[in-house]
């Protein structure tokens, strides 16, 4: 779809703006965020925090507690707690980098990433 | 009783939703029905603002003995071209290569497969304006499905051919420097004095300046320089309530920021 509409798109921005938002997600790349914890704990809401402290339009993010129940997303699946603690993994293509416990070494991963 | 049409997004299509014609919307169920059941599917493609798509569907998809017609023999599934301009883009060329000429509604005759073999545009409920009669269309292709189906899946596979050798755009990966021609564009309109784009009565674009904002977020200075004074002008200027918050929904004149 968007393939056949992008001249289209390009020629009468205004018009097709948000198919234009679309044509800049597809392109990517895209990076994927898993947080896992409850929600109540605030290494979780520090988690969650720092994913959201800027914009980070190309990053798919999902949140649960843990664990997870079962018709989450498949991005929060088979992710298990790092030293039973809140925990957050930054993926790409369904490769993930080393899961995190804390605000420094996640905004790391996503500053180096995203 | 509501048909397939009742749980859609589309306010066109759920103008239909209680027709007595058993619309589809267009996907894998409707397209798997046609093949289980060996009939055709009629498609018809319109959009809420289009005057002679409600004239066909008061006297036509209202009509109960038509609607019996099309039940019977048909498949029948309604787009709204807002929604899907890309499947109005292919049946479109169809229609264009089989008429000459192309409009809306839309009228398509499909194979089980989609692929079109007759098509027009507003067909009457009795025979005028040198057109048949819908119903007199209805018939004459139920027939032609069941006698001479071999010289429509020919028609068909025809103006497939057709359609491909002109469809050059689709199939064409995304192209990163036309999203960068797409920042220019909206940069050679844009309003550096007042903010936004165009003139009075001027139209927030959120649509756009989320556009400028992800692009801005890979680098894109001009993206970034467009969407921070666009929002500064908002924010600045009469069309933000500092009473209640919230922006108006246009500005009367060509300031957006006052």
């Amino acid at each position: 779809m968007l393939e056949t509409q992008q001249q289209t798109a390009v020629r009468c921005p205004t018009a097709f703006a948000y198919w234009l938002s679309a044509m800049d997600f597809a392109i990517g790349p895209l990076y994927e965020v898993a947080v896992l914890g409850d929600n109540g704990d605030p290494h979780t809401q520090a988690l969650i925090e720092t994913l959201w402290s800027t914009y980070r339009p190309r990053a798919v993010t999902a949140i649960s507690s843990y664990p997870p129940p079962p018709e989450v997303p498949p991005l929060l699946i088979d992710r298990p707690l790092l030293n039973g603690q809140p925990t957050a993994y930054v993926c790409q293509n369904f490769t993930c980098l080393q899961p995190v416990n804390d605000r420094v070494n996640l905004r790391s991963q996503l500053l180096d990433n995203l | 009783m509501p048909n397939h049409l009742a749980h859609e997004n589309s306010p066109y299509l759920l103008q239909h939703a209680d027709n007595p014609v058993d619309w589809y919307p267009w996907g894998e169920e409707a397209l798997e029905k046609s093949r289980r059941e060996d009939k055709p599917i009629f498609l018809s493609i319109g959009y809420a603002a289009c005057h002679w798509c409600h004239v066909m569907a008061h006297e036509s998809f209202e009509e109960p003995q038509t609607a019996a017609i099309m039940n019977q023999y048909f498949v029948n599934i309604k787009v709204d071209r807002e929604e899907r301009p890309d499947l109005d883009s292919i049946y479109m060329n169809a229609v264009v290569a089989m008429t000459g000429q192309g409009g809306w509604p839309m009228s398509l005759f499909l194979t089980p497969d989609g692929v079109p073999f007759f098509g027009g545009t507003y067909f009457p409920p009795i025979r005028r304006y040198n057109m048949p009669s819908f119903y007199e269309v209805l018939l004459s292709i139920a027939d032609a499905w069941r006698k001479d189906r071999k010289q429509l899946i020919e028609t068909g596979n025809t103006i497939l051919q057709h359609i491909r050798s002109n469809n050059k755009e689709a199939g064409e990966p995304l192209k990163k420097e036309l999203i960068n021609q797409a920042v220019l564009n909206l940069a050679q309109t844009y309003d550096w004095k007042q903010g936004g784009w165009g003139k009075a009565p001027k139209f927030p674009q959120p649509m756009a300046i989320e556009f400028l904002l992800r692009r801005a977020s890979r680098g894109d200075k001009l993206a970034h320089d467009i969407s921070v004074h666009v929002l500064h002008a908002m924010a600045r200027g009469g069309m933000y309530d500092v009473v209640g918050g919230g922006f108006a929904r246009y500005s009367m004149i060509r300031l957006v920021r006052c």
